[in-house]
């Protein structure tokens, strides 16, 4: 679906990270892991073309519009602290994202169907958007995303102010997902999220990446463990290190 | 005392927060551009400068400086509210707010009017007619609310309707948000700078009565209001960047669109008003120069990132802009008609 090769994002003359390599694979997931600052988000805008790069990304042609520039239509992109209109309540600010990215409306049915599976319920959707807790906008973004049906869907620490049930709901959403053909890249820090969800993993870590693209069910290593080998950081050392002088 | 106290250090909070914004620096700035002009103003001309009908150009200046200034300030004013709000009922606060508008308001009023009454003289009639609009800035603003609850009645009313964005036309749908965003969130500057509009046109429409080829100091209350219209929903369009970057040049037509429908509106019911008065002017003015200030204003708001701004910033500098602008504009007329005669 998307084909990552020899990327390298840089604000001025700093960089974020290089030579990255990436394949987002149809009716797959993908996973994206790394330190605070290490340019997932960087890289995930990269992706989706909002800020320059070097390198190579290539699409499939089915995320490309008539004009070959990246369809908006068949991406949608859940950042960790997601855009909404305070002022617009949760089902109208879904019927505009939806009607202003495909042009179309929606009967009201089908917008809460996707919203009930989340736990909203039909008299909560007409609450304006700021009204709402940090979870509740999360889950109704994650539903617009779900509702639009992109080819590819990107979400960045999906789970974060979710609260049990959505979690579990958002993971069989997504599973279900990708059976379909679509392909989803998920950023996150929960190694078990993506040791549950995803088939191939990129490690950004202070400018050297690693690409992991074994399917981690067979992996008999902890993702944490294998995050730390990846990466080649000795935790444990560190720790005894921290702890050895006793002035903590 | 303690009570005696508290309104002491009420108002010392209220002072240290006017200083603190950069309108306060505005406020200055004009003081400062205004005395320049009568100073300009006294050295070119020994007439006396008082018409007909009692409504001395200065103090209408001076008014209208005024009031956009308490308008400029009008939102660190709120601010104070939170230190009361403890102790007193939402109707003191009121009352609370309506003083200090009202204070604030002659405060800048008998400031301006210095350099006036020290030039070219005063008359009662303008003094009491600036007095009187300054109190209705002041009386109508605290009265408008401070909660949305106060306003649900139209907010219940937006919502009855479930699906505004539907249809074929992406623009119709952004035209729908910016007026859902008027009515629920931006409607107490909206009424405002109606208000302000209303007042001003009122006493420009009196102020050309008496005078030939003016015609065009109608248009001045536009532009102020346009600006103030263009920056109101400008972070809602702003804000479409985070989920469809290509709409964001339809997003802004939109919005110039609705605003643009809004001043034809407006410059009819003046056409109308004028029309019924029996005051004579000039119609391609009327017409034309409104929808070419929208423009204007546009051009500038998006060639200086205004857009980047939030409300209040965008605000400061436009009326910092603006009343520099209006005020020589004002002048000239006033020097042309010194040495040219009246009507």
């Amino acid at each position: 679906m998307v084909n990552v090769k020899n990327l390298s994002v840089s604000y001025g003359e700093k960089s974020v990270f290089n030579s990255v390599d990436l394949e987002i694979n149809q009716g797959s997931i993908s996973g994206l892991m790394g330190r605070n600052g290490a340019g997932k988000t960087s890289l995930i805008k990269a992706i989706i073309g909002e800020i320059p790069y070097r390198g190579d990304v290539c699409y499939d042609p089915i995320l490309l519009d008539g004009k070959k520039r990246l369809s908006k239509q068949n991406l949608f992109f859940v950042s960790d602290s997601p855009f909404y209109y305070d002022y617009l309540t949760a089902v109208e600010f879904a019927q505009f994202t939806i009607h202003i990215k495909t042009g179309k409306s929606l009967p009201l049915e089908q917008i809460f169907k996707v919203f009930d599976f989340f736990g909203i319920e039909e008299s909560d959707s007409l609450q304006f958007m700021k009204d709402y807790s940090f979870g509740m906008r999360r889950k109704v973004v994650l539903s617009i995303g779900f509702i639009l049906k992109p080819r590819l869907l990107i979400l960045d620490e999906p789970t974060i102010g979710l609260d049990v049930p959505s979690v579990i709901a958002l993971k069989k959403l997504l599973k279900e997902y990708v059976k379909m053909g679509n392909s989803v890249l998920v950023s996150s820090h929960d190694p078990l999220l993506i040791k549950e969800l995803c088939q191939t993993l990129l490690i950004l870590n202070d400018q050297k990446s690693v690409y992991y693209n074994k399917d981690f069910q067979e992996e008999e290593r902890d993702l944490s463990a294998l995050y730390l080998d990846l990466v080649g950081e000795n935790l444990t050392k560190k720790i005894e290190d921290f702890f050895a002088h006793g002035e903590f | 005392m303690i009570k005696e106290l508290k309104t002491i250090s009420f108002y010392l909070l209220m002072f240290k927060n006017i200083v603190k914004t950069s309108g306060f620096s505005i406020f200055f700035f004009l003081v400062l551009c205004e005395i320049i002009l009568f100073a300009i103003l006294k050295s070119h001309t020994r007439v006396e400068i008082i018409t007909k009908l009692g409504l001395s150009e200065p103090i209408l200046v001076t008014g209208f400086i005024a009031s956009a200034v308490v308008l400029t300030l009008k939102k660190y004013l709120k601010k104070d509210s939170n230190f009361l709000r403890s102790g007193l009922s939402e109707r003191s606060i009121q009352k609370v707010t309506f003083l200090k508008f009202s204070t604030l308001g002659y405060l800048i009023f008998f400031i301006l009017l210095c350099p006036a009454l020290i030039t070219v003289g005063w008359h009662f009639v303008s003094v009491l007619l600036i007095l009187i609009t300054l109190v209705l800035i002041a009386s109508i603003i605290p009265f408008l609310g401070n909660s949305d609850s106060e306003w649900s009645f139209w907010n219940k009313i937006s919502l009855r309707n479930k699906n505004w964005f539907r249809g074929s036309s992406k623009i119709r749908s952004l035209i729908y948000l910016n007026a859902l965003y008027m009515i629920r969130k931006n409607k107490k500057p909206f009424l405002l700078s109606q208000i302000y509009f209303l007042i001003l046109t009122a006493l420009m429409s009196v102020y050309i009565k008496e005078r030939v080829n003016q015609d065009y100091l109608l248009l001045l209350p536009f532009f102020p209001i346009f600006l103030t219209l263009l920056t109101m929903n400008a972070k809602t369009y702003l804000d479409l960047k985070y989920f469809i970057f290509e709409s964001k040049r339809q997003a802004l037509l939109a919005d110039f669109i609705f605003w643009a429908i809004y001043i034809l509106i407006l410059v009819f019911i003046v056409l109308v008003s004028l029309f019924v008065t029996g005051i004579t002017f000039n119609y391609y003015q009327l017409l034309l120069i409104p929808m070419l200030y929208v423009l204007l204003s546009y051009c500038l708001l998006i060639k200086f990132k205004f857009l980047d701004s939030d409300f209040q910033k965008a605000i400061n500098l436009i009326l910092g802009i603006s009343l520099p602008i209006l005020i020589p504009f004002y002048f000239i007329s006033l020097l042309k008609e010194t040495f040219f005669g009246k009507r």
